[in-house]
């Protein structure tokens, strides 16, 4: 049982090469781009739908800060597919991997602050402290930033992970539990399956939610530093 | 006139061709994305290529010492 719990979490291999950048490579594909204006309805609903997600994100940034437009773009369309092709059931999500989901929190975090810091450098410093801090607290609350502030990408990734992973659980142990209940007590394999039902709808809005989190906390940390 | 795949040592035609479509299409339209908005960025790329190399040298060290010194009761 613990063996078949987490056997969809283990990457996919074929004949030994590692499928995983398949996996990834397969949302762009479902996003077509168009070199004409006016396209069919499938890229006209995805490009309103982009335009739609970067103008509520972008308004807040500078013109330094919307460079990183297309980027923050990509990042939240990418973490939405493929959450949301991870719920197809015997699916593999290469947003449950942790070594992913640092990859993506590390250089986008680091890229922000390494532009604070390059760019602003008086104000990035200052804001490892709080304004009105008393004056004693002022040596601990500096290091309490600073580590609050190192340990940013390791929230990012690890709260992605987390979220997915625990709901791919979730759902995988409520549905061996309403086949294992449908043999011997049918009522409550009913009651069981409309949790599992109400439990899908929640991941599908998970997905989403995460993918939209993941990518505001970025353009944050983008903003506090531009 | 044919340019290149005239010597043994040349790419071959399909890769001359590939190489100036994905010039074309990604580098020409990404250059300043590349070069000047994503500088940050690589930076970033770097340190994560960095910890992975300290924790994959990090594993080997563990894994030769565990197998270089096996710890008594392995059976």
């Amino acid at each position: 049982m613990n063996e078949n719990l987490f056997a969809s979490f283990i990457a996919p291999t074929i004949l030994g090469l590692p499928a995983a950048v398949l996996i990834i490579l397969l949302p762009p594909l479902l996003i077509p781009t168009s070199k004409y204006l006016i396209n069919n309805r499938l890229i006209a609903t995805q490009q309103w739908l982009i335009q739609l997600t970067s103008k509520q994100m972008m308004t807040m940034h500078n013109a330094k800060g919307r460079t990183w437009s297309l980027m923050l773009m990509s990042l939240i369309i990418f973490i939405a597919t493929t959450n949301l092709l991870g719920l197809l059931p015997h699916s593999f999500t290469p947003t449950t991997q942790l070594s992913m989901n640092l990859a993506m929190a590390i250089p986008l975090w680091a890229g922000a602050v390494t532009s604070g810091f390059r760019s602003k450098t008086k104000n990035a410093l200052a804001h490892l402290l709080p304004q009105g801090t008393p004056t004693p607290l002022i040596p601990m609350l500096v290091i309490i930033e600073t580590i609050s502030l190192l340990i940013q990408p390791m929230a990012l990734a690890v709260r992605l992970t987390a979220n997915i992973t625990a709901g791919h659980l979730l759902m995988h142990l409520i549905g061996s539990a309403t086949l294992a209940m449908s043999t011997t007590n049918l009522p409550s394999a009913l009651i069981i399956f409309t949790v599992l039902i109400l439990l899908t709808m929640l991941e599908i809005a998970v997905a989403l939610i995460q993918a939209y989190v993941f990518t505001l906390l970025v353009s944050l940390y983008l903003h506090e530093n531009t | 006139m044919k340019l290149y795949g005239t010597r043994g040592s040349d790419i071959s035609h399909f890769q001359c061709q590939m190489l100036q479509s994905i010039i074309k299409n990604i580098w020409i339209p990404m250059k300043p994305y590349y070069t000047q908005v994503y500088q940050e960025i690589w930076i970033g790329m770097g340190l994560m290529g960095f910890i992975i190399y300290k924790i994959r040298a990090a594993d080997k060290r563990s894994k030769a010492l565990k197998a270089s010194a096996p710890a008594p009761g392995h059976h």
